[in-house]
């Protein structure tokens, strides 16, 4: 895809999400995103066949802003320990405050929870590779844990993330020592046991 | 509120009918004609029943769905004292019922989106409710009962992430694989915490 190209497809994202936001999913249509991105509607086809794509590509890049925000504000953490607890507490909070997403959970959850399903699998990939090296770090770089027992590990936080961010079910967010310990017991706990070799 | 129609009552007889009806339909699909015709009532009497029509009757069958897995849980954990296996045992049984559940599989196949949202926002709300009271009592008295509500919540989350998206690292229909999970997974995060009496102050000052 040349600049140009993706250029024109941030500029149509940004529109649906705004059109999305305005008046919901399925009272948006091709047409209105695209006098909303000021393009004609053969451009718009050409980056997006259907709404349902147009959808999809939606999730996938609110995804990705929303966790490389996210990375931006814990990237400076001390340790795994409080990346943890930081980065759970600002994720809530900032999809408390995302409107799209409120909006849509609100009102027509049946039609974006499929694509956030597709999308969370990859979204997981990069909360692995992320999390990698703080928990190498936390082992000191001396680990006796197994790499499939790590992978294990990180395929188990990446998760529990994903998990919590979405619903703090029974866990206070605005209670940071609340917050503190879900993460010893949930979290870290299944880490130090992975990375002190206890699995074997 | 947390409790099961009676079998063979109206109420049942049309929940049973919807149930049958949006698995060879799906949901989308269904009307109210489609429900009472295959209940065997007539659509009087299924808006005496449901006033609200079909979203109360597409409610009550979710609400039936979460209820009657969760009773056959609790039936899988009576009788098992020794905390591993207890998780173990949960966490195995309900992947298995979801696996071979030709509904659940048929609709995240063919109609996610009704699915999940089952599982997501509100519904899930439901379901950490339903393993508060058929799961967590099997807990109680092994961790205390603040840790015993959060412990269901966390075989929820487990169950439906490894479901939904599997691993290739473990699969919870195997009960060996599951209870290798549990020991590196689960048990350090309950033990490290609980290790002090169930009353700790830890316990108190998070669950307030």
């Amino acid at each position: 895809m040349t600049p140009n190209g993706s250029e024109v497809r941030l500029r149509i994202l940004a529109a649906a999400a705004r059109c999305m936001t305005r008046w919901s999913v399925s009272k948006t249509t091709m047409a209105d995103v695209a006098v909303e991105a000021g393009i004609s509607r053969a451009t718009l086809y050409r980056h997006f066949s259907t709404r349902d794509d147009l959808l999809a590509g939606l999730v996938e890049h609110e995804f990705a802003v929303f966790f490389g925000d996210l990375a931006a504000f814990i990237d400076g953490s001390p340790d795994l320990e409080q990346l943890l607890v930081d980065g759970l507490i600002q994720a809530n909070r900032a999809l408390e405050g995302h409107e799209l997403y409120q909006r849509v959970m609100a009102t027509e959850p049946h039609l974006v929870l499929p694509h956030l399903m597709v999308a969370s699998a990859g979204i997981r990939s990069l909360i692995i590779d992320y999390l990698r090296p703080w928990l190498l770090d936390r082992a000191g770089g001396r680990s006796p844990a197994e790499p499939a027992d790590v992978e294990a590990v990180l395929d188990y936080l990446s998760r529990m993330v994903l998990s919590f961010i979405e619903s703090p079910g029974g866990w206070d967010f605005g209670d940071r020592s609340a917050v503190a310990h879900l993460v010893r017991s949930r979290f870290i706990g299944a880490v130090d046991r992975v990375m002190s070799g206890g699995t074997h | 509120m947390l409790s099961l129609s009676e079998p063979g009552s109206a109420e049942r007889q049309i929940i049973d009918g919807a149930l049958r009806h949006c698995a060879r339909f799906g949901v989308a699909k269904t009307t109210v004609a489609d429900i009472a015709r295959e209940a065997g009532v007539s659509r009087a009497t299924v808006y005496r029943v449901f006033p609200s029509g079909r979203d109360g009757i597409l409610e009550a069958v979710r609400r039936h769905r979460v209820l009657s897995f969760f009773a056959d849980l609790d039936a899988e954990l009576r009788g098992r004292g020794d905390l591993a296996d207890i998780i173990g045992c949960g966490l195995h049984r309900a992947a298995i019922m979801l696996a071979s559940d030709e509904e659940f599989q048929g609709l995240l196949t063919h109609e996610p989106g009704p699915l999940l949202e089952t599982l997501s926002g509100r519904g899930l709300q439901r379901i950490f409710a339903a393993a508060r009271v058929f799961v967590a009592p099997h807990l109680e008295a092994l961790v205390g009962s603040s840790e015993a509500d959060r412990l269901s919540e966390w075989m929820v989350r487990i169950v439906l992430s490894y479901t939904l998206d599997p691993s290739q690292h473990v699969d919870l229909r195997s009960r060996p694989q599951v209870d290798e999970f549990v020991a590196a997974h689960v048990l350090p995060g309950v033990v490290v915490i609980d290790a002090a009496p169930p009353t700790s102050p830890t316990l108190q000052e998070a669950g307030s």
